[in-house]
């Protein structure tokens, strides 16, 4: 070969080598859109009311006329894309399985089944029951019986009028072993007296669970709890079209595995595309308030995919990373906002190893963590950093150790407890990106502490038999910010999933999280909670990191929508819904 | 002939079944089991132990995986692929059902990149050291040495989000039923990232192959004859040329199928690539067993259409 073309051939794959690298560049790449300024006037506005500590507070406010706007011009020409019509399309939780209550586990079923199957009630954006199917209940003094009075006008779609025995039916099917139900594990159903015994069977029946008349219905629980109607919200399903399918056999039958096809919500079911989406359709028997479209497509997605989905009109609301926030809230089709509290995040302490028994350790550990550092690199700061474990407000202790980030106490304090600095530190995660950041970053902060730790990752299906196993000292946990102190007081009950695979037991906390559960009134409560937290706050079982709200993506062109502070809650408002 | 892919066919199933037994083996190892890929820890604590206990013996996890796999191949062998794990639908119907978006998928991407294939493989040998050609072996390695993934994620980027012109993913537009416009505007992203590489790839060896060819007497003898380059490229080169070719376009169907994995992630496209990913992930071995038959199959089926091919394309060959 000639030297010419040695050099000739060399010249073109430099070249090559110099594309490819300019390729994979300008892909990463972030944009930078073009920011203008301009003044916009529009008729001056007035808000009457306004919402302090969930109590409406009537209030009077001018909004100015004129208001200094700072929109964005990206490079393309081309407008964007705001919703229009009686369709609307939405992204929900990507994931598979039946559209059933019995079996639903996910946001992928919780948002289509909110607006076909209701339950007794469902939560608002602050994650309080709220009236659905239910227009009312009550408990006894002793909040060990519980009683629902449903909406007379109540009827599914086929006209056939919605009972309480339509309830008593689907509660008591999904407590037979056979059916193999999983909602149990959110609706407090394991509460009702002789639910862990039932056995399922023909003509048998709960006996904690009574149908008073059509519309009335009264659970007896085995023992009190003030928070039972918090999980009542699980969908109801028609007896008359079911009650022929043997239990063992409803997990494949067509209504649950495909869709239902009597339906008591807003909406009907139409069709599904496997687990790519669900299309509804408007339902005109509903008795309540109407829904606002004539259909709706319920698309699954992960959230990164929503984020391009949302850029491009392709859907019109849909949960975002929270790296995509800042950018895509530049984006004049379209509003980013972040529900209220959604999942507190914290390290869960494995003290069945004898070098994280000692409390004075675990306190360490948790000074020797900047969280706010940690929120930052894994959250973009979009989140909150304190210690109360429980909501809401009025179950926060005042009073409660902040231990904010100070690395040489730390320090100090692991020496005076005898650490051993040549000791492994494990911290296991799964691979889910808010997982996976904190824990680097944890790492890192524990590293420079002097501590040997070492980040292992585990598949999501190994997730559970791991966290019982050995191999992790520091594991992370993210438990709903729900609405009573009792569920998130119940994990670290001894009898509790955290208190299990962390080996922290205390009497103490049991005795107090038992009596909680006694008594409604709030004053009570408060104090209760407030002690529990404050076992907690000293024995830090689990070092808290911070809480989190959901980033929603919304286009412009669809109002109403209040996102709540449990993301699988996004269609509980969808009547309210409107262009 | 007959004889030899009887003999192909016959030699095929204990390698398909010894697939199907490694790859059960396998996925029994992985830690883990449907049962707990399905809830959360925390769920697993509210269900109870004894709720995670019952749903191991009702789904059939309580038995030793060789026994297991033998219940397995038995419903297989007559039939019947089971239900998922996880969604409880048939098998035998999820697979039908995203068959259908692969096979589109791959088969557009494996026409595009044949012909393209072709055509920038034996402008490249005909023009062979020219800028033609450099320009042409510049873009085959760039589409070559950049990732899949990579390439799908800039062209969603460009295409759908800074133009415009063409959608992010999916198959089509959910609820407007079937339009061809529709099908064809979704599916040219994708089938063009998953064309790109393979066609780099083929573009070389037909290059490669081309060369060759042409440098053979005959050919020179065809053009000392007077025949013009068109029909001495066409009726004498390129089918001489394409017999590797064909080889490995065969062996490259299969990975094909394999390939799309990354483009239906990236594309959201409701395939089988797609179908298997969750699988794995939430250890649904019904539906994993499934696929992975079906890959085997394909494969042992690839490689004998390859051979027959190519022993129709070259008349030397020929098999007993």
């Amino acid at each position: 070969m000639d030297t010419r073309h040695s050099r000739t051939t060399l010249t073109w794959r430099l070249l090559a080598l110099l594309m490819t690298i300019v390729v994979i560049a300008a892909g990463c790449a972030a944009p930078t859109p073009a920011v203008v300024q301009q003044v916009i006037t529009q008729p001056p506005q007035i808000q009457t009311q306004i919402v302090v500590n969930t109590q409406l507070v009537p209030a009077t406010q001018l909004v100015p006329a004129t208001q200094l706007v700072q929109t964005v011009v990206t490079a393309t020409p081309v407008p964007p894309k705001i919703g229009n019509g009686n369709s609307l399309t939405i992204g929900i939780t990507s994931g598979s399985g039946p559209l059933s209550p019995f079996f639903c586990i996910g946001g992928y079923c919780y948002a289509p089944l909110a607006t076909l199957l209701l339950g007794l009630t469902t939560h608002d954006d602050k994650g309080q029951p709220v009236p659905s199917l239910a227009t009312s209940w009550e408990a006894n003094a002793t909040a060990d019986e519980w009683t629902f009075h449903l909406d007379p006008k109540a009827v599914w779609s086929d006209g056939t009028p919605l009972t309480a025995n339509d309830v008593a039916w689907t509660y008591e099917t999904c407590l037979d072993p056979a059916t193999g139900c999983t909602m149990t594990r959110h609706a407090q159903l394991n509460l009702i007296k002789g639910a862990s015994t039932f056995k399922g069977g023909a003509d048998q029946h709960v006996p904690g669970i009574t149908v008073v008349d059509d519309h009335t219905i009264k659970f007896t629980l085995e023992a009190p709890d003030a928070t039972f109607v918090n999980e009542m919200w699980q969908g109801i399903v028609p007896e008359h079209v079911l009650k022929d399918v043997p239990h063992a056999q409803l997990k494949t039958d067509p209504f649950n595995a495909n869709g239902p096809t009597v339906v008591s919500g807003p909406m009907k079911f139409v069709m599904r595309q496997g687990d790519e989406f669900y299309q509804l359709a408007k339902n005109d028997k509903y008795s309540g308030k109407p829904a606002q479209f004539d259909t709706v497509i319920m698309k699954a997605l992960d959230d990164t995919t929503a984020a391009s989905q949302l850029e491009s009109g392709e859907i019109e609301l849909g949960r975002i990373p929270a790296s995509e926030a800042a950018r895509l809230s530049t984006l004049p089709q379209l509003n980013v906002t972040f529900s209220p509290v959604d999942l507190v995040y914290y390290w869960i302490i494995n003290t069945k190893k004898s070098y994280l028994k000692d409390p004075k350790i675990r306190q360490a550990l948790l000074y020797a963590i900047d969280r706010k550092d940690v929120l930052q690199y894994a959250w973009e700061g979009n989140g909150t950093v304190g210690v109360p474990p429980f909501a809401p407000d009025w179950a926060v202790n005042p009073s409660l150790n902040q231990y904010g980030f100070d690395a040489a106490k730390a320090k100090a304090m692991l020496t005076a407890a005898g650490w051993d600095w040549k000791q492994k530190v494990v911290i296991m995660v799964g691979p889910w990106p808010d997982n996976v950041k904190p824990a680097e970053d944890t790492q890192a902060l524990l590293s420079n502490l002097g501590i040997n730790a070492e980040v292992r990752l585990i598949s999501a299906a190994a997730w559970t038999p791991e966290q019982e196993g050995e191999n992790w000292d520091i594991g992370m946990n993210a438990g709903f910010w729900s609405a009573d102190p009792s569920l998130m007081a119940a994990d670290w009950t001894c009898n509790g999933w955290n208190s299990k695979v962390t080996g922290w037991c205390s009497q103490d906390l049991d005795k107090l999280a038992a009596q909680g559960l006694t008594t409604t009134d709030v004053t009570q409560r408060k104090g209760i909670y407030g002690q529990i937290s404050q076992i907690l706050n000293d024995q830090l079982p689990f070092l808290p990191l911070y809480a989190t709200g959901t980033p929603w993506g919304v286009n412009k062109g669809l109002q109403g929508t209040k996102l709540p502070t449990d993301w699988l809650f996004e269609t509980w408002n969808f009547t309210d819904w409107h262009r | 002939m007959a004889t030899y892919v009887l003999r192909r066919f016959l030699v095929a199933i204990p390698v398909i079944l010894g697939i199907t037994l490694l790859i059960y083996f396998m996925i029994s190892l992985a830690p883990g089991d449907p049962v707990t890929a399905l809830i959360s820890p925390h769920d697993a604590g509210a269900l109870g132990s004894d709720w995670v206990a019952r749903e191991r013996i009702r789904l059939g996890l309580d038995k030793p995986w060789p026994i297991r796999y033998s219940i397995w191949l038995n419903e297989a062998l007559h039939g019947n692929l089971g239900y998922s794990l996880v969604t409880g639908r048939s098998v035998a119907g999820e697979i039908v059902r995203r068959l259908g978006p692969t096979l589109l998928l791959t088969g557009t991407a494996l026409a595009f990149s044949s012909v393209a294939s072709i055509l920038i493989g034996v402008v490249s040998a005909v023009y062979q050291n020219r800028w033609v050609d450099n320009l042409l072996t510049t873009v085959s390695f760039v589409f070559v040495s950049v990732p899949g993934f990579f390439l799908g994620l800039l062209v969603i980027y460009v295409f759908a989000l800074r133009l415009r012109w063409l959608p992010t993913g999916d198959l089509s537009t959910p609820g407007q039923g079937f339009a061809l416009h529709d099908l064809l505007t979704h599916l040219l992203l994708p089938a063009l990232v998953l064309g790109a590489s393979l066609t780099a790839g083929l573009a070389r060896y037909t290059r490669s192959a081309m060369l060759e060819t042409l440098s053979q007497a005959y050919i020179v003898a065809a053009r000392a004859k007077g025949l013009g380059w068109p029909r001495v490229l066409m009726r004498h080169a390129l089918r001489n040329a394409l017999l590797p070719v064909i080889t490995i376009t065969g062996l490259r169907v299969p990975l094909l199928i394999g390939g799309s994995v990354i483009v239906e992630q990236v594309f959201n496209w409701p395939g089988l690539g797609q179908l298997g990913v969750e699988a794995v992930f939430s250890r649904d071995y019904p539906t994993i067993m499934a696929l992975n038959l079906l890959i085997a199959i394909a494969v042992v089926v690839a490689n004998l259409l390859t051979d027959v091919t190519y022993s129709i394309v070259d008349p030397r060959i020929r098999y007993d």
